[in-house]
C-alpha cells in the first residue's frame, strides 16, 4: 500500500517535471533529406553558414524572443541564453556582419513555412509536430 | 572640413537610398543603439570625461543603422550616431557598400570602422560588452573611429574552429579641435590585417598587424613654439625633421575573448611604435577582464595598463645644436615637447544586469592612478606627478 503511493507520486512527479518543459523537434520540408550534426545546427543558427551538408541553401527560422521552445532550442543547441543570443547578434547587426534569422509568431506559421519552402529549416514544439514535415534528429 | 562634408554627401546618399521608394522593394533593416550615462569622479582629476561634477553627457550616445539589400549581392549600410562626446551633432559613423562574393567573402567600400581592437568596430554599441566603456587605457589609442577605404572579410573553418580574416586599406582626412585651435590630421595610407579564431562560439583568439603613414600639424602648443623657435635661430633642417610629416608608425595587437555559460574573460595587448624620431610618444597597453555571471548578472574586474615611452633622442638633438645656456629656451620648449614617461594603471569594478532581453543596466566604480616621469635632461629633476582618483559611473544600455 505504503509502496504504491511512493510509486504513484513518483510517477506524478516525473510526469509534471515532463511536461513544465517544452520538448523540441527540429524540422525540414519532407523532400529535404538533409542529415544534420549538432555543430551544423549552431552554425546555421548563429549565420556561420547557409547550406545544409549536401550543398542545398538553407534558411533558418527562428520562434519569437521569450518562446519557450525557443529558450528550450537554444539552450539545447546553441548553448546559450537569450542573453548571450541576444548579444552575439547585436555585435553582428551593429558591425554590419550579419543578420539573425527570420522569427516567426507560433508552430504552425513554423510547420507551413517548412511545407512549402524546401529550403526552410525550423523548430517545433513536439505536441505540434504532424506528419506533414520531416523531423531530424542531430547526430 | 573635409571630412564634414564627406558625411554630408555620405548621409545625402544614405536618406536618400533608404527614402527612395523603387529600392524599397528587396531588403530593408533598420536598428538602433542607445546609451544614457552619468558619471562623477568622487575624488581627484578628470577622467574618461568626468571631473568632479556629477555629468550626464560624455558616454550618451544614440545611433541608427540601416541595411539596404539590392539583390543577393550588393547591399547598402549605414550608421549614423549622434553622441554626447560630439555635443549631439549627428555624425555618420560608417557607410559602405557590401559585394557578396560568395557566403563567405564579403568586400566592403566606403566609409569604413577602424578595428584596431577587438570591440573597436562596435565600440559605440554598449550593449554588446560588459563595461560601460572599454578599458580606456587600451582604447584611448583610437583616434581614429573611421576610414575612407576598402576592406574584405574572409570566412573560413576547419573543424570546430571558425576563422574570420579582414584585410583592409585606406587613408583618413580629418581635424580635431584642442583648446589652442584645430589640428589637421592626415594619414596618408593605411593598411592592415586581423585574423581572429573562434572555437565552438566560445574561445576567440584575434591577431592584427596595421601600418600607416601619417602627419599633422604641431600636436600641441609646446611643439609649435619649439619648432619656430627653431626656425628663428635658422636650424631648419631639424625643425623640418621633428615636424610630424609622414611618420611611420606600425601597431601589433593579441586578443582573447572566452565566453563561457558561466564565466567571461577578455584580454588584450598592443604595441604602438613610431619609426622615426618624433614627438608623438610609443604606447604599450594591456588589459584583462575576468567576469561572473549569474543568471541575468555579470559581475567583472578589469586591470588596465599603458605605459608612454617619449623617444628621448630629440635631447641629444637639440644638445647638439644649442650648448650653451643662451639656447636655453629652446631646452626648456624641448623638455616641455618631449613630455614625461607615463604609466596609467587603472583598477575597475562593476557589473551588468540585463533587465530585459535587450538592455542593461550597469554600474562600475574605477580607481585610476598616473605617474609621469619627467625624463632627465641637463639638470633638469626627474619628477614624479600623480594624476589619481575614483570615478563612479552607472547607466543603461538598449538596442532595438
Amino acid at each position: 500500500m505504503k509502496k504504491a503511493l511512493i510509486k504513484t507520486t513518483l510517477l506524478l512527479m516525473a510526469l509534471l517535471s515532463l511536461q513544465s518543459k517544452a520538448e523540441v523537434v527540429i524540422i525540414v520540408n519532407k523532400d529535404n533529406q538533409a542529415i544534420l550534426r549538432k555543430k551544423e545546427i549552431k552554425d546555421l543558427y548563429l549565420g556561420r553558414i547557409i547550406f545544409f551538408p549536401n550543398g542545398r541553401a538553407a534558411t533558418p527560422y527562428n520562434k519569437p524572443e521569450s518562446d519557450d521552445t525557443r529558450i528550450e532550442f537554444q539552450r539545447l543547441y546553441l548553448n546559450k541564453d537569450k542573453n548571450e543570443i541576444k548579444s552575439y547578434w547585436s555585435k553582428l547587426i551593429f558591425t554590419g556582419k550579419g543578420a539573425p534569422p527570420q522569427t516567426l509568431l507560433n508552430d504552425q506559421d513554423v510547420i507551413s513555412m517548412v511545407n512549402s519552402n524546401i529550403n526552410a529549416i525550423g523548430y517545433i514544439d513536439s505536441k505540434s509536430l504532424d506528419d506533414s514535415v520531416r523531423t531530424i534528429i542531430p547526430r | 572640413m573635409i571630412a564634414t562634408t564627406t558625411s554630408k554627401k555620405l548621409f545625402a546618399i544614405l536618406v536618400i537610398s533608404f527614402l527612395s521608394p523603387c529600392i524599397y522593394a528587396n531588403d530593408f533593416s533598420l536598428n538602433q543603439f542607445f546609451s544614457l550615462y552619468a558619471g562623477q569622479v568622487l575624488e581627484g582629476d578628470t577622467y574618461a570625461g568626468y571631473d568632479e561634477q556629477l555629468s550626464t553627457k560624455t558616454d550618451n550616445i544614440y545611433g541608427i543603422q540601416a541595411t539596404n539589400s539590392f539583390n543577393d549581392s550588393l547591399s547598402i549600410s549605414g550608421q549614423l550616431i549622434i553622441s554626447g562626446e560630439e555635443d549631439y551633432d549627428p555624425k555618420i559613423s560608417w557607410a559602405y557598400l557590401t559585394y557578396e562574393v560568395n557566403p563567405f567573402w564579403k568586400v566592403r567600400a566606403g566609409k569604413l570602422k577602424t578595428s584596431f581592437f577587438m570591440f573597436s568596430d562596435i565600440i559605440d554599441v554598449g550593449y554588446t560588452y560588459p563595461w560601460i566603456r572599454p578599458p580606456i587605457q587600451t582604447y584611448s589609442f583610437i583616434r581614429y573611429k573611421s576610414f575612407d577605404g576598402i576592406d574584405s572579410l574572409y570566412q573560413h573553418t576547419f573543424g570546430d574552429w571558425n576563422g574570420l580574416v579582414q584585410v583592409y586599406a585606406g587613408r583618413i582626412n580629418d581635424s580635431i579641435s584642442f583648446s589652442y585651435g584645430s589640428v589637421d590630421r592626415s594619414v596618408d595610407e593605411m593598411a592592415g590585417i586581423s585574423w581572429s579564431l573562434t572555437y565552438d562560439y566560445t574561445l576567440t583568439l584575434r591577431a592584427v598587424i596595421h601600418t600607416s603613414q601619417f602627419s599633422t600639424t604641431a600636436p600641441n602648443q609646446a611643439v609649435t613654439n619649439l619648432l619656430q623657435g627653431l626656425e628663428a635661430q635658422g636650424y631648419n633642417d631639424l625643425s623640418n625633421s621633428l615636424k610630424i610629416e609622414d611618420e611611420r608608425l606600425n601597431y601589433y595587437g593579441l586578443g582573447a575573448h572566452i565566453d563561457t555559460n558561466s564565466w567571461v574573460f577578455i584580454s588584450e595587448y598592443t604595441i604602438f611604435d613610431l619609426k622615426n624620431q618624433s614627438f608623438i610618444s610609443d604606447e604599450q597597453s594591456f588589459y584583462a577582464t575576468l567576469g561572473y555571471k549569474l543568471n541575468d548578472l555579470l559581475f567583472h574586474f578589469t586591470y588596465d595598463y599603458k605605459k608612454e615611452t617619449p623617444d628621448t633622442s630629440i635631447f641629444e638633438s637639440i644638445r647638439d645644436i644649442a650648448p650653451t645656456n643662451s639656447q636655453y629656451p629652446l631646452k626648456v620648449g624641448t623638455i616641455q615637447s618631449v613630455g614625461p614617461e607615463n604609466t596609467n594603471t587603472d583598477y575597475t569594478l562593476g557589473f551588468k544586469y540585463n533587465f530585459a532581453s535587450n538592455s542593461t543596466y550597469k554600474l562600475e566604480v574605477t580607481r585610476f592612478t598616473s605617474h609621469s616621469k619627467q625624463l632627465p635632461y641637463l639638470n633638469s629633476q626627474s619628477e614624479f606627478e600623480i594624476h589619481k582618483g575614483i570615478l563612479v559611473s552607472t547607466g543603461i544600455d538598449l538596442v532595438f
